[in-house]
């Protein structure tokens, strides 16, 4: 068990899979020789040679179109986003063409992809760099999308997303990629898709995160328990196949929610999960569910960002009046 | 390896709705009628004596028909079993989806 950061333990997923899976290919801008602006994939260049991780232009929908051919041949492809905001110039070929090629081709090919990117904002970055895009991506059938917040759950939660035998987009938050440390076992294992995890056991409010997030609506349950009030977070950690189970037995128990996303407010990933809670456990709340996101502007200039995206003193007011409804 | 490029035009309608007189030239279109693989082949066969017009016109007679018939037939097709569809998406459906599968149709 070692004190790795996110990207370390993407890394080090990373490494383990190519290890023992041959079929692994690993490509992207400049994961190869650089080893990945962020150094997601330093090192295995170096050992696996430009065979296995490839540098490719600047072309996403080349990337992921790649990725689709690669996999009907047998490759398991581990494609690289730069940032998930550069998605969309591949997003034909993500969701036209990768969600759809087990359906498309009824059942007889599937396309055992997984594209990596980082995503989410609070890094001082532009936008496009900094933007929560997962809603777009969540929408599209026969496409899982991961979001994991914690080192651990990175490493196992890629190597589940790798050897699953469909697309996933696995979002990396970028905030948390140095910022987020924590123990991460040493061998082979994973995290299973679809399972949200209990970040902090809590019984007056839930608080609902996903990737970055889930570390604000931590900060922001101290400060709540600090005035009194018990919050459980619950940390989606995969956001499609949603776990309906986790959410709702929490939701039985506290009887009031909070959904906290970095997306603009409308037409969020938050809005599906309070949708969700309130079909399955209408008759267990006690108030409505709130949400905190950021507003419907594009991403601001970074001496504008920490007003935009949810921080902790906005969840815990979120928190505090829910109390109060 | 080899990679080919090839143009194509088409001669046809995109869908009923569709109306090639308001924005193809009439010229343009009957040169790539002069190009038209099909044809080009079938006053091939003629030129060498190997069939006549009335023999093309049955041909395309019975084709049309065979066609005719088998747009019939797959209109008498029920509609599939959703499941089949449901199936499609994952590899193993989540219980969201199954849960929707339950539902459907109801």
């Amino acid at each position: 068990m070692a004190e790795l950061t996110v990207v370390e333990a993407v890394n080090q997923a990373l490494a383990l899979e190519m290890e023992r899976d041959e079929r692994v290919l690993v490509f992207g801008e400049d994961v190869g020789i650089i080893g990945g602006v962020f150094r997601a994939t330093d090192g295995l260049f170096e050992k696996y040679g430009n065979a296995r991780v490839i540098d490719v232009p600047l072309a996403e929908g080349a990337i992921a179109g790649a990725a689709i051919g690669l996999a009907l041949a047998g490759w398991v492809p581990v494609a690289e986003i730069q940032f998930l905001g550069f998605a969309h110039n591949g997003f034909n070929q993500v969701v036209d063409q990768l969600a759809r090629v087990r359906y498309r081709s009824a059942g007889r090919f599937s396309a055992q992809v997984t594209i990596r990117a980082p995503y989410g904002g609070g890094v001082r970055a532009p936008e496009l760099h900094s933007d929560a895009f997962e809603a777009h991506f969540a929408h599209a059938p026969g496409l899982k999308v991961v979001a994991p917040a914690t080192p651990d759950d990175a490493k196992g939660l890629l190597l589940a997303s790798i050897r699953d035998p469909d697309p996933v987009l696995f979002l990396e938050p970028l905030r948390g990629y140095r910022q987020v440390k924590g123990p991460v076992p040493d061998g082979d294992y994973i995290v299973e898709l679809g399972k949200a995890r209990v970040a902090r056991e809590g019984t007056d409010v839930t608080v609902v995160a996903w990737s970055a997030a889930v570390q604000i609506a931590l900060q922001a349950a101290d400060d709540a328990q600090a005035q009194g009030v018990s919050v459980e977070v619950i940390d989606l950690r995969t956001l499609v196949p949603l776990d309906v189970a986790t959410l709702a037995s929490s939701v039985a128990k506290t009887g009031r929610a909070v959904v906290v996303q970095e997306a603009p407010l409308t037409a969020g990933f938050g809005a599906e999960v309070v949708a969700t809670i309130q079909e399955e456990s209408f008759f267990s709340l006690q108030a409505p569910i709130r949400r905190v996101a950021s507003p419907d502007v594009p991403y601001p200039v970074q001496m504008l960002e920490e007003h935009y995206i949810p921080n902790a003193e906005r969840v815990l007011q979120a928190v505090l009046a829910t109390t109060r409804d | 390896m080899t990679a080919r490029a090839r143009r194509t035009y088409r001669l046809g309608l995109h869908t009923t709705a569709d109306d090639p007189t308001r924005y193809e030239p009439r010229e343009m279109h009957d040169a790539w009628v002069d190009r038209d693989p099909l044809r080009r082949m079938q006053l091939h066969l003629m030129s060498r004596g190997v069939v006549d017009r009335p023999a093309l016109d049955r041909i395309e007679e019975e084709v049309k028909e065979e066609l005719r018939v088998a747009w019939d037939e797959a209109q008498q097709e029920p509609a599939p079993d959703p499941r089949f569809y449901f199936a499609q998406v994952d590899g193993e459906p989540s219980e969201r989806l199954a849960l929707q599968l339950r539902r459907f149709g109801r």
